[in-house]
């Protein structure tokens, strides 16, 4: 990058754009040989002079004819400022966010808690039917196999199992009156009126 | 004139090429060496642009500046392109032939090889360069066309021709001297 030009420089260059060296004044002179010698100023100020007329052959060239574009019938083929589409891009951006409201992620969950609570009213009542079911098919198949027992004991053969019952002929029995006594008499000989007694106590 | 560029008028456009076609045509060939068909494409381009571009047009300006703005940005954006930057290994040759051939004395070849000197230049130095002393333009005026300070257009004037004088001083077997003993 080019610095800035100095007061001097800024002097010297404008003496070489305007003056050939013969032209300066005595004042000019001195201060231009101050900066370069005469032969490099004459040399700068002939590429000046030079440069304006460098490019004749360049000048002389004709244009073509030109070829107008054809105008764009239609509203979207027409060209416009860009703030003028930015502001149109804004415009759609903001009716459409009126339109549809962006969802927040609180306002989502908010939804799906409300959904949950329906869906476990559903469920209770599912349990109720269940509980309702349970009561019904309850059946006691027990008592109907007690009364196949019961048939069975209406049959007349005796079970091996049990017992047929043994009853005393009351007309063959005998009485033993004495024995009967003596077996339930409950009242005995204290040990010293026993003779047999003191003998054991003695041994 | 500037109520006319306004308004949708055919007339308009074709007056506005009838002025300043051949101005721009002349600037385009400079800027790209002198190649014919591409100025013509850029002449025909850059009133496509002014069709374009009529609202940013400032009435208060000079249209003609105006017109030299979008071409000196046009240009720009071409010299962008790397192959522009770059200079053959042919002009390298032909100009070290015309050299040894000719006489610096001899105002034709003094010429033509100070025009490949101005075509070897950068963008920013050679815009400066043909508008200031080609085109007649005042320093104000380049500041205005390539939007920079008035200051950037002197610094890259000055250094332009100091540039140029001294490529030229290399090929002056009689001058033995430093060009700009500022430095």
């Amino acid at each position: 990058m080019d610095k800035h030009l100095s007061k001097n420089e800024s002097r010297l260059h404008e003496l070489v754009q305007s003056k050939n060296y013969s032209e300066l004044n005595s004042a000019d002179q001195k201060f231009v040989l101050t900066m370069i010698t005469q032969v490099d100023y004459e040399l700068e100020r002939h590429v000046i002079v030079t440069a304006s007329t460098l490019f004749e052959d360049e000048e002389k060239a004709i244009p073509a004819p030109l070829l107008i574009p054809q105008k764009s019938s239609g509203v979207l083929l027409r060209s416009m400022p860009i703030y003028q589409s930015l502001l149109a891009v804004a415009a759609t951006v903001i009716f459409m966010l009126l339109v549809f409201p962006i969802h927040t992620e609180n306002g989502s969950l908010v939804t799906k808690t409300e959904y949950i609570v329906k869906t476990d009213t559903v469920e209770i009542e599912k349990e109720i039917y269940k509980y309702d079911t349970i009561y019904q098919t309850v059946e006691k198949p027990i008592y109907i196999k007690q009364d196949v027992i019961v048939e069975s004991n209406s049959n007349p053969c005796v079970s091996p199992i049990q017992e047929a019952p043994r009853l005393l002929q009351s007309s063959q029995t005998m009485r033993f009156t004495d024995l009967t006594e003596q077996l339930t008499d409950t009242k005995g000989t204290s040990l010293k009126d026993d003779n047999l007694s003191s003998l054991i106590v003695e041994f | 004139m500037s109520r006319l560029i306004r308004s949708n008028d055919n007339r308009a456009l074709t007056e506005l090429y009838a002025r300043y076609s051949s101005k721009l045509l002349g600037f385009f060939m400079k800027m790209f060496k002198g190649d014919v068909a591409k100025s013509q494409d850029f002449l025909q381009d850059i009133f496509v642009r002014i069709i374009e571009k009529k609202h940013l047009f400032d009435t208060d300006k000079r249209f003609y500046s105006w017109v030299f703005t979008i071409a000196s940005n046009m240009c720009k954006t071409e010299f962008r392109k790397p192959f522009l930057m770059s200079i053959s290994n042919d002009d390298i040759e032909h100009e070290n032939l015309m050299v040894s051939d000719d006489n610096l004395s001899d105002k034709k070849s003094f010429k033509r090889l100070l025009k490949q000197k101005v075509h070897r230049l950068d963008y920013n130095h050679k815009a400066v360069f043909i508008l200031r002393f080609n085109e007649k333009f005042s320093l104000k005026e380049i500041a205005d066309i390539t939007e920079t300070s008035v200051g950037t257009v002197k610094s890259r004037l000055f250094y332009a021709t100091k540039k140029i004088t001294k490529e030229l001083q290399e090929y002056n077997p009689k001058n033995d001297s430093n060009l700009f003993k500022i430095n």
